[in-house]
């Protein structure tokens, strides 16, 4: 059923209550009137016919034959008169309303006489009414006349009188009618009128109210309707007002408590970036050392501890990286960059990172490709490095027996190539009640028996937000008894190999000594660098402070028997500028330093070093300091400037053959 | 309910909605006006014709149905009687008659209008005289028999005008048409002005023809004279009688010679050879008779009625009947309307 508004409803109540009035008046009213009416019509008839038997008999009996045609005539004028005829004693027509109908017989007419009643009236002088049996508005009349001769002698005749009373009929119950169809009338117009008013006053009262209603579903609070009266409808005013008041209040103390949150939080973020950040510095100088002691000649047990005191000082590496990253990716900081980078040398990074960890656990640790040759892609190598992290790690901490198998897979086009990382244990396997809660993103307590599982939900929840920062898609396929696998999907565009440095390139390097720049305000790190650059034979001058730099470089403009600084090193934060406005002041000195090359040196991937332009830094380094790295971008450097005036000896080659 | 079918729920409810709101304002259009009809329907026209071949179409339009539903009732007057009287009352409402008695009904003080030209008699009527009177002249000090306020006085006046006698010579019968035969074979009058089946009788009686109206074409004409008051209150019925008559006409003038006539007031063989004396009018002549107020006409009434005051049979300053053309020229609109008419009615 149509839910019907008001303005529709009452009219067709109205309309329905009109249209059973009419009905009963056309199925009750309007035939007992026509009944009446024909009884009324036929009484009338009878007068008629006897008042015109009177006077013929009077005519007739004079002889008067003019006199009677006459009297014919007058009344064949009534128009509901069909038609009169004055039959003689062989009921043949004497005399008729259409003279072409003298002397024919009651049967040769083309009306239905009924030729008994005719004789009998005639007969009798009686007078005999009939409705027609086709034509129920008609009638006919019979009545018997004697014109009486003065000889004595008397001739019996008859009169038949047919009137049609259909026309008066229908103007009666026409005429009873009316009065239905004008209340009925008057029903529909009155349902019009109340459903205008009524109309216009709910329109009138609700408008604001839903108006307010709507402003309130839009997150508008600042709403009143306030109708005045006393109506329901001011009560629903007053209601919707109060409701107002409510989300209102409501609404703040959400917006209070999603304020002291996000403050809170972004407390937790900073806190936390900060310590990770003072952690790293330190921790940079650690690393650092650990890898120059390494390098000396060490009895077993002493390299023994070095090595075990350099595991830990990674493994803290690793901590204090997943802090920072977890608080970048907290405060939205974390943005995926896209250079051209080698994918089959960030998977080996990894693996090379975590393969003690999986020999520590008898585990396998394998990398699978459908590809032989490097892969380059164009991308954010640090996140996709960080998403083999997490995935062998997440790999690492379930598997029990067998091992971890990290997968690429690429497919499609070069320039569009749905690049598949995928990390898959052995044996194993994981309770679906677990699973459905990784699924959801929940950090499982621990199980009695499971362990690592809360280290995986940990790499999942970093793998999540990766994935979504490179566009993915990531699935977790878990069967009990199969093992686990972890995989992310996303797009990337394959690129042609960059130069790679190869290990006789880097040696060839150790033949020129360089002259370098170092400003750092931690004095581990100025220790760290001139220590670890002295022993590749450069000459290394350290400064604390920018301002100290500046006059450094100042002065090799002026005295010219100093050597000009052939590198420059940067650290983030001096204790009197930025890094980033040391470069810029250093490049603006004097054009002679304009193509120096300077490196930054950063504790967080992300921070504002590697968001600074990109001409002041020709490389920025995050500590803790990577030797190999570091050793890798002195070559490249120098021999950019080397080769800039005139000479090349880089080459192409694999990752194997570079480390 | 999926997406597609709630939309085309709220769809069909907009539509059902817009058709219902159409719906009531119809329905109570439809109540406003049959509740404003208070039933009456205006009564039919009643008109008077007797039996003659001029007047014969009224009652062919009748037997072929040419008269619009309940809007003539048409009633045979026996003989000439009755007429004035059911024209003073309320009786009839429009009559077929002659322009003389049409004049006479003025002179009586009926207000009565003249909306058609039937015919004009072109040998109908005739001054019948016994054997040895052969000119209207011979009529001097003879008695000769006439209805004398109808068309036949008229008639024995012109001819009497023509042949310069003058009515003080003779001595004039005032009786009905019907009554001439029997006066003229009882000797009672030597000469009679006489139409239709009393002609015949007359004739058959011995009489010769002395003049007729073939000898004064077109001043004897048969006109449907309406009351006036009629005409203001029932215009439509005017117009239909005299368009059903139009198109009987039009259809008798095409009506094959060996195919029956429709049922009139008079028997076929009479119809044909009376209608053979008469010129039916012309939509032109019709037109003509009534335009300009009937000045054609009103000079045809007052030659007839400078005629008649001479004989002291009617006042100089009688009241001559209203023409109007409007009536006829609403009709000849309302069969154009339909289909395109000839000339010829």
């Amino acid at each position: 059923m149509i839910n019907l508004p008001l303005r529709h409803l009452i009219p067709l109540l109205f309309a329905a209550a009109g249209l059973i009035i009419v009905g009963a008046h056309s199925f009750y009213s309007a035939p007992k009137t026509r009944d009446q009416a024909l009884r009324f019509a036929t009484n009338q008839a009878e007068t008629e016919l006897q008042s015109l038997q009177g006077r013929l008999n009077q005519s007739l009996t004079e002889g008067d034959l003019d006199l009677t045609a006459r009297d014919m005539f007058f009344s064949a004028a009534d128009p509901k008169v069909q038609a009169i005829f004055l039959f003689d004693d062989t009921d043949n027509v004497l005399k008729a309303h259409r003279s072409r109908y003298h002397g024919r017989s009651v049967s040769d007419l083309p009306f239905t006489l009924d030729a008994e009643r005719l004789k009998n009236a005639r007969r009798s002088g009686a007078i005999d009414l009939e409705i027609a049996p086709s034509t129920p508005s008609t009638l006919i009349g019979y009545a018997g006349l004697y014109a009486d001769s003065p000889d004595g002698s008397s001739a019996k005749l008859a009169i038949v009188i047919v009137w049609d009373y259909s026309r008066l009929l229908h103007e009666v119950t026409r005429i009873a009618a009316q009065p239905a169809e004008l209340l009925t009338t008057l029903l529909i117009g009155l349902a019009l009128l109340i459903t205008f008013v009524i109309s216009r006053r709910l329109t009138k009262r609700l408008e604001p109210i839903i108006d307010a209603a709507s402003r309130i579903g839009r997150g508008e609070t600042e709403v009143k309707t306030e109708l005045d009266g006393q109506d329901e409808f001011a009560d629903m005013s007053r209601a919707i007002d109060a409701m107002a008041v409510q989300v209102d209040s409501a609404k703040q103390a959400l917006a209070d408590a999603l304020n002291e949150a996000e403050l809170a939080n972004a407390s937790k973020s900073a806190f936390l970036s900060s310590i990770s950040r003072e952690v790293r510095t330190p921790l940079s100088s650690v690393v650092g050392f650990l890898d120059l002691v390494a390098e000396e000649q060490l009895d077993d047990e002493t390299a023994m501890m070095v090595s075990a005191a350099q595991a830990s000082a990674n493994a803290l590496t690793l901590l204090i990286n997943d802090l920072l990253d977890m608080s970048r990716i907290e405060s939205g900081e974390m943005d995926a960059q896209s250079q051209p980078f080698c994918l089959t040398m960030a998977v080996q990074a990894v693996v090379d990172a975590t393969i003690h960890r999986a020999q520590e656990k008898g585990l396998f640790l394998r990398v699978r490709a459908n590809k032989n040759d490097p892969i380059w892609l164009m991308g954010d190598e640090s996140i996709v490095r960080q998403v083999f992290l997490k995935l062998t790690e997440a790999g690492l901490a379930v598997a029990e027996t067998g091992g971890v198998t990290l997968e690429i897979q690429l497919s499609g086009q070069p320039r569009e190539t749905r690049v598949s990382l995928s990390m898959a244990t052995t044996g194993g396997g994981i309770p679906f009640a677990l699973l459905d809660q990784i699924r959801r993103g929940e950090l499982p307590a621990s199980l009695e028996g499971v362990t690592g599982w809360q280290t995986a939900a940990l790499c999942l929840t970093f793998l999540r937000h990766y994935t979504a920062i490179l566009g993915g898609e990531l699935s977790i396929v878990g069967t009990p008894g199969a093992g686990l696998r972890f995989a992310i999907d996303f797009q990337s565009e394959q690129t042609t190999a960059m130069p790679i440095l190869g290990k006789e390139s880097v040696s060839d390097f150790g033949e020129k000594r360089l002259v370098v720049l170092v400003a750092d305000s931690s004095h581990a790190n100025r220790l760290l660098l001139s220590t670890m650059l002295s022993k590749w034979h450069h000459h290394v001058v350290a400064v604390n402070t920018g301002t100290d730099a500046l006059e450094e470089l100042q002065k090799r403009l002026v005295y010219g028997n100093l050597d000009p600084f052939d590198l420059i090193i940067v650290d983030q934060h001096l204790c009197d500028m930025s890094g980033v406005e040391l470069a810029r002041d250093i490049k603006g000195i004097s054009d002679s330093y304009a193509d120096t090359p300077i490196i930054g040196l950063s504790t967080e991937e992300h921070g504002a070093m590697m968001q600074s332009d990109d001409t002041l830094f020709d490389q920025i380094l995050v500590a803790p300091l990577d030797r190999v790295e570091l050793k890798e971008t002195l070559f490249r450097l120098s021999h950019k400037r080397r080769k800039e005036s005139g000479s090349s000896d880089v080459k192409s080659g694999s990752l194997e053959g570079a480390l | 309910m999926s997406d597609w079918s709630s939309t085309a729920w709220t769809s069909l409810v907009k539509q059902s909605r817009k058709v219902l709101s159409r719906s009531m304002l119809l329905l109570i259009s439809c109540f406003a006006l049959v509740a404003c009809d208070d039933g009456y329907t205006e009564p039919p026209i009643r008109v008077s014709s007797n039996k003659w071949a001029g007047f014969e179409a009224l009652y062919f339009a009748e037997s072929l149905g040419y008269f619009d539903p309940g809007t003539v009732h048409l009633v045979e007057t026996p003989v000439s009687m009755g007429l004035v009287q059911a024209m003073r009352g309320t009786t009839i409402d429009a009559a077929a008659m002659s322009l003389a008695r049409a004049l006479s009904f003025s002179e009586l003080g009926l207000d009565i209008t003249i909306v058609l030209v039937f015919d004009s008699s072109q040998g109908a009527d005739v001054l019948l005289a016994r054997q040895g009177i052969e000119t209207v002249a011979g009529l001097r000090g003879k008695r000769v028999g006439a209805e004398m306020d109808t068309v036949n006085g008229y008639l024995l006046m012109r001819a009497l005008e023509r042949a310069d006698v003058s009515p003080a010579d003779l001595t004039f019968v005032d009786a009905d048409n019907e009554q001439l035969p029997e006066l003229f074979e009882n000797g009672r009058i030597d000469a009679a002005s006489t139409f239709g089946d009393a002609e015949a009788a007359v004739r058959a009686a011995g009489a010769n023809q002395l003049f007729s109206s073939s000898d004064i074409p077109g001043e004897i004409i048969d006109v449907l004279a309406v009351r006036t008051s009629v005409l203001k209150s029932s215009p439509r019925q005017v117009t239909a009688l005299i368009a059903g008559w139009i198109k009987a006409q039009t259809a008798i003038d095409a009506w094959p010679e060996d195919k029956a006539l429709p049922e009139g007031s008079m028997p076929e063989a009479s119809y044909r050879a009376a209608i053979e004396r008469l010129h039916v009018m012309t939509v032109a002549e019709n037109k003509a008779f009534l335009a300009n107020d009937g000045a054609q006409l009103n000079r045809l009434m007052i030659r007839r009625k400078t005629l008649s005051a001479r004989l002291a049979l009617t006042a100089a300053d009688a009241k001559l009947p209203a023409v109007s053309s409007r009536p006829y020229e609403e009709a000849l609109s309302q069969i154009q309307g339909s289909r395109a008419t000839g000339d010829r009615p």
